[in-house]
């Protein structure tokens, strides 16, 4: 199991779109992701578990990852949300 | 017989049968399951959520057919709603352990997540709710095989009757058999009345609880010029409107043929004549009334409509489409106005005291600098597409102006950096709409490559009144002599520096106005598409000279009210003189 801790990059936060392209990112991998913000915890594969969050933008979310491939779903994830939810032209 | 007043929202007539659009809660029927049959349970609701997944496929490709890939994006979020864990794993959990059907399962299921949406504090993610219930209402439905009602128009000619209309469903009802619109909610900007108008088809909103009133089936008389519906109307009536149609169609046949013809005074002043419209759809009625370009083109709807901030892709594409519709002519987009009326919790604008003076238009874009870059590298690679212009809402100095056109360098450098294809030489400009702009427009007519005076604005802050107060709306005076005196000031100010000017307000669409906006000295006036024809009448018939003079006499009145009975009595003098002519030509 690994962890870390990321700033969310999106101007407006988890909204639901962002929450959507966090789900697309994490269901590409295999490990059990959680997202803890605020006293809540929610999976990273599930969009209205995450749009629950109401993870504002400059706040500080603590991501935890297990499985065969939790370091790389670990590092996109950062990217994901502390960089490129900021770029909404990256949206794939 | 009976008559009920709403706001007319789309001109037109028409006599036909209600069909209602209800959001009926579905049915959900209460059943034990038996342990031998919690397999066979489970598999019905996989294909349940199978059909719903089908169905807003379906749903999402006649959107972006209809209106465009940016209105199909609204549903993308429902399809990842369906695969949720949290929607998924826990109705089959309830199915396995509580022995209930899959309607409840689901539904409690559903009735979880909303609590938790609930009980965060920020509106966005409360609205969140919405597109759950849509999605567990499409299950529901799937289950118990009704079919969405929205996702079928009506059969036979009809008058559309709901309590309100999302984008989603107006295209879901489509266009084929729909006579007119009625609506409990909504104003004339309202959605379903933009829609209408571009569609040709009458549209009566906010009439409160009576359009949720009417059976279905029942015979309605749908006046769009009034805004008044009459409920089973009798024959007089039925006759009235369709004589009122035939009128109409008549006059809009002769003015339609003015649609090739310049918009030119007989003493040879060109002016022109340009559409404001916020959706892309729109864009063939202002072409089809002879729009000359869009001289106001809302970009707010791409952030509204969704509640969420459209990406810089789909900012290019919906922005680029507009472009290339307009096929050559030119197209002026105007960045993000937040703020004042227009609140988007969202977006981080909280509702104040005095928003008309608080933060909105150009304040919030240059707070937000995220979001403001996006749309402006949208803009600029749009542009690519076509003739574009950008201009900034709210501009009350030069340092406003001065940093967004930094921001503007920035982009276009980014652009260029990246090798993206865009339009260098887009001319920026500004909407003139507060006093203070309008008292240094000489200094900011030097920044800048054209004006365009937004008149709806302009008038409550220099009469210091608000719009929204019905208390104090008859202030409302585009004939004040502040008023006058301001826009003539504006317009000097562009000539000086040798910049156009244009009008996008309210005012441009008064036909009543047209030639006082003629002999203030407009190169451009902007306004709805439906209003067009007839403004380019008064400028075909009224020479330049006699509109400067009339500006004169006009600006020269002590008081609002003489002004505007000058104006009607100057109107009812041509108007008898043109009548005299036409009987003795």
């Amino acid at each position: 199991m690994k962890e870390t801790t990321a700033t969310v990059a999106d101007p407006v936060g988890f909204h639901l779109r962002a929450a959507g392209r966090i789900v697309k990112l994490t269901k590409k991998f295999a490990s059990e992701v959680t997202i803890r913000f605020n006293g809540r915890s929610a999976n990273a594969k599930s969009i209205m578990g995450l749009a629950s969050l109401a993870a504002e933008c400059g706040s500080s979310v603590d991501i935890e990852a297990d499985g065969p491939d939790e370091a790389q779903v670990l590092e996109a994830l950062v990217q994901l949300i502390a960089v490129d939810l900021a770029h909404p032209e990256q949206d794939a | 017989m009976r008559t009920l007043q709403g706001i007319a929202a789309s001109p037109g007539y028409a006599v036909g049968p209600v069909f209602r659009v209800t959001r009926r809660a579905p049915a959900l029927p209460q059943r034990a399951i038996a342990a031998g049959d919690i397999d066979a349970e489970i598999d019905r609701f996989r294909r349940a959520v199978a059909r719903a997944r089908a169905e807003i496929r379906r749903l999402m490709e006649k959107l972006e057919r209809e209106l465009g890939p940016e209105e199909a994006r609204i549903l993308d979020s429902h399809l990842l709603i369906l695969e949720d864990e949290l929607t998924w794993d826990r109705t089959i959990e309830r199915i396995r352990v509580e022995g209930v059907g899959a309607e409840i399962a689901f539904s409690r299921a559903c009735a979880d997540i909303a609590v938790q949406l609930r009980d965060t504090r920020d509106t966005v993610f409360r609205e969140r709710v919405n597109d759950l219930r849509d999605v567990e209402e499409r299950v529901l439905r799937a289950l118990t095989g009704e079919e969405s009602p929205a996702v079928a128009g009506p059969a036979q000619p009809s008058v559309v009757a709901a309590a309100n209309l999302t984008p989603s469903e107006t295209a879901a009802i489509g266009r084929v058999n729909v006579l007119a619109f009625v609506t409990d909610d909504g104003t004339q900007t309202s959605h379903v009345a933009i829609l209408a108008r571009s569609l040709g088809v009458p549209a009566v909103v906010g009439l409160g609880g009576a359009a949720t009133g009417l059976d279905e089936g029942q015979i309605v008389a749908v006046d769009g010029m009034s805004g008044e519906i009459t409920v089973e109307p009798d024959a007089a009536a039925v006759e009235r409107c369709r004589v009122l149609g035939l009128q109409q169609r008549r006059v809009d046949l002769r003015l339609a043929g003015l649609r090739d013809a310049p918009a030119i005074t007989p003493d040879g002043r060109r002016v022109a004549l340009l559409a404001n419209i916020e959706l892309p759809v729109e864009v063939e009625e202002a072409l089809a009334r002879g729009a000359e370009g869009i001289g106001l083109l809302r970009t707010e709807y791409l952030y509204f409509q969704h509640h969420d901030i459209p990406s810089e892709e789909e900012q290019v594409a919906a922005y680029a489409d507009v472009i290339r519709r307009m096929a050559g002519r030119f197209v002026i987009l105007r960045t993000l106005d937040v703020g004042g009326d227009k609140v988007s919790r969202y977006l981080g604008a909280k509702r104040e005291y005095n928003p008309f003076l608080g933060w909105r238009g150009i304040r919030f874009c240059l707070a937000n600098r995220v979001l403001f870059k996006a749309q402006v590298r949208a803009i600029y690679r749009a542009a690519a597409a076509g003739p574009a212009k950008l201009m900034f809402p709210m501009v009350t100095g030069l340092d406003e102006l001065r940093a967004a056109r930094e921001l503007c360098e920035e982009c276009r450098d980014e652009l260029a950096r990246e090798g993206r294809e865009h339009d260098g030489e887009l001319p920026i400009g500004i909407m003139v709409e507060t006093p203070s702009a309008a008292v240094i427009a000489d200094l900011l007519a030097r920044e800048c490559a054209f004006f365009s005076v937004g008149t709806n604005d302009l008038i409550q802050y220099t009469l210091a009144m608000d719009r929204t107060n019905s208390r104090v709306s008859y202030l409302y005076q585009p004939l004040h002599p502040a008023v006058l005196r301001t826009l003539r000031g504006v317009i000097d100010a562009a000539h000086a520096a040798g910049i156009p000017v244009g009008l996008c307000g309210e005012m441009g669409s008064e036909t009543r106005y047209a030639e006082v906006l003629l002999g203030l000295g407009f190169d451009e006036i902007s306004m709805h598409s439906a209003a067009l024809p007839k403004i380019k009448q008064v400028i075909r018939w009224t020479p330049w000279a006699e509109a400067s003079e009339l500006v004169s006499r006009l600006a020269a009145m002590g008081t609002a009210d003489e002004a505007a009975a000058h104006l009607a009595g100057h109107i009812e003098q041509k108007k008898r003189l043109r009548h005299y002519r036409e009987d003795h030509a």
